[in-house]
């Protein structure tokens, strides 16, 4: 199997199925009869807020830099290490697609790709909570405020999340590369279909159709939900949050019947109801209430 | 016109701005190996042999251009000329200057220069930590002065060998740099000495047993008698520190080299790869896999302290 080379961006916002196509596609690409190790994929591609890859390129120590210093590098950043990719490279991002006032993207403009992930807000909200170890009613309000921010953290940059539609819309109705949308809730309903869509979309090329079919369904069936709750549950997962029990906790679309009040339904719905029209999200109210 | 004189590095340092992070040296001094001015610097280098968002090398030079903060020129180990942006206090830009741009000078003069702080014990052992930025080096080293230990650099440890052959390293002169959550957790509030720079948070920090206690002075280097590669273990909760092998331990000082892509692209014309050969043949390095965060760093203090026991004297 083999993709073209040059930079592709796996972006979504965050707890909207960008780990699990991490997994997916390590799994793919190492094409080996046991599951790849979660905490130890071969995909080692990274993140676009990595501060380790931004001071190998800059040779400068980011830590000094104030936060508009760093945003004015980033493009170069992104570019330089797209520019010299020989074979394909996946990069997770989770902040929104935005420009510098001087018109550069900040993400760089030399990506060749982006597949991006969305998810209902609804269950995005739940799960965000679960994984953050904090309230639905503030995770709601993160997810409906504007300019909101993920905390620089040790390793990372903070992420400029936005809030939830402007997030979904920066990367849809962007212009500066071609964007593959997946919806979260397709890619469980039919992993092996929609996963072979991405890279059919991202020109990823198999020696013939039953190659194809062996390589999708292998990676599909070694990153099953069940395997990646087994190797959780054995060794942990370094991306799990501090206080959360599991990372792989559920998995499931639908969630939020269960979790979320009437009243942080309707505030979702109020504030995202034409994005979650376009992409196919039913609305709960109404109107006439919560059906 | 020199007004200030300083010691980094081993090496003496003139320079027509006052330092920050640096005491001044007083008294007449010898001349000075390294020349820090205000001069204005090129846009760009004639013949590049590497660059970089924000950088180019040459054979002579390497430049420094940062957007509203100035351009920064290093030349032949020799001099720092620095060109602020306009409008700009020049201040701003001097932890750049004495960051990437005296690392690069050191580099420029052959040495080997690790991304590592270091202590050093009563018998002037000295030990360097490196680790990517953030891991914690410089807290590590603030823990390490609480318990007993001698301050020997931060962030920067350059490298030359003794006349006997063996490693040593140079106290760099220069105060710690923390944030605001270790310098609270390590109660160092008293030796807060001012903000590294407006508006990112770290500041400067005197350390707690400065090097003008070292047996030997601040002006002389260190046997260097180990070298810690630091990696955070979320996952196990278990401090374990195991020696590399030869390869394995050059293979990690080239990893942990200061300004790695300007450092490689110097190794030739440099003396690196010797004192990197004298390294691996005199001095253990280890990998230093901890529990992250600054609740566990007592615990990693008293590891190391009980390993440092079973070294040789």
């Amino acid at each position: 199997m083999i993709f073209p080379p040059g930079q592709v961006w796996l972006a979504s916002y965050p707890k909207s199925g960008n780990t699990w196509m991490r997994i997916l596609l390590s799994n793919l690409l190492s094409g080996n009869e046991t599951p790849e190790d979660i905490n130890n994929l071969s995909l080692r591609d990274g993140m676009a807020c990595h501060r380790e890859d931004f001071e190998e390129l800059t040779q400068l120590d980011s830590s000094l830099l104030r936060p508009h210093e760093i945003e004015e590098l980033l493009p170069a950043v992104h570019d330089a290490r797209a520019a010299t990719l020989t074979t394909a490279r996946f990069v997770k991002v989770h902040d929104a697609w935005s420009h510098l006032p001087d018109g550069r993207p900040v993400l760089g403009a030399a990506a060749r790709a982006a597949l991006y992930l969305v998810r209902d807000p609804r269950d995005i909200a739940v799960s965000f909570a679960f994984h953050q170890a904090d309230t639905f009613d503030r995770t709601i309000e993160r997810l409906n405020r504007p300019g909101n921010f993920l905390a620089a953290g040790q390793f990372h940059f903070a992420q400029k999340l936005d809030d939830w539609t402007s997030h979904v819309r920066s990367w849809l109705d962007q212009t500066d590369l071609p964007v593959c949308l997946i919806r979260y809730e397709d890619l469980r309903a039919d992993t092996s279909g929609v996963f072979r869509r991405s890279l059919e979309f991202l020109g990823a090329e198999f020696p013939d159709e039953a190659a194809a079919r062996d390589a999708v369904s292998r990676a599909v069936r070694h990153a099953d939900f069940s395997e990646l709750r087994r190797q959780e549950s054995e060794k942990g997962f370094h991306e799990r949050g501090a206080k959360q029990a599991m990372f792989f906790r559920e998995g499931r679309s639908g969630a939020w019947r269960e979790h979320l009040s009437k009243a942080q339904v309707r505030q979702i719905e109020g504030a995202h109801a034409a994005t979650m029209a376009r992409l196919g999200y039913e609305l709960a109210d109404t109107g006439d209430g919560i059906a | 016109m020199n007004k200030w004189t300083f010691r980094i590095s081993g090496l003496i340092v003139g320079s027509e701005l006052k330092l920050p992070g640096v005491d001044p040296v007083p008294g007449p001094q010898k001349q000075p190996d390294v020349l820090i001015r205000l001069r204005p610097v090129p846009e760009l280098l004639d013949s590049p042999v590497k660059q970089g968002p924000g950088w180019q090398l040459s054979a002579r030079h390497f430049l420094l251009r940062l957007a509203g903060i100035g351009g920064m020129l290093c030349t032949d180990g020799q001099t720092v000329d620095l060109d602020p942006a306009p409008g700009t206090d020049p201040n701003d830009a001097l932890p750049f200057v004495l960051g990437t741009c005296f690392g690069v000078v050191l580099l420029q003069r052959g040495g080997l220069v690790l991304h590592g702080s270091a202590v050093a014990d009563a018998q002037g052992r000295a030990f360097v930590f490196c680790g990517r930025s953030g891991i914690g080096k410089s807290t590590l080293a603030a823990a390490l002065c609480r318990s007993g230990t001698h301050f020997v650099t931060d962030d920067v440890c350059s490298v030359s060998l003794a006349e006997a052959g063996s490693p040593v390293i140079w106290p760099d002169g220069r105060q710690l740099k923390l944030l605001e959550n270790s310098i609270t957790h390590l109660d160092l509030a008293a030796q807060r000495r001012g903000a590294v720079r407006s508006g990112i948070g770290k500041c400067y920090i005197e350390p707690p047993a400065p090097p003008a206690l070292l047996p030997h002075g601040a002006g002389t280097p260190l046997q260097l008698a180990a070298v810690y590669i630091l990696n955070n273990d979320k996952l196990s909760g278990a401090t374990v520190i195991e020696r590399l092998s030869p390869l394995e331990s050059a293979q990690a000082l080239h990893g942990q080299s200061y300004r790695r892509r300007v450092s490689l692209a110097m190794v030739r014309r440099s003396s690196q790869v010797a004192l990197t050969a004298a390294v691996v043949s005199h001095v253990p390095v280890f990998t230093l896999t901890r529990p992250p965060g600054l609740d566990q760093l007592a615990r990693t203090v008293s590891d190391l302290h009980a390993h440092w026991q079973e070294l040789p004297q």
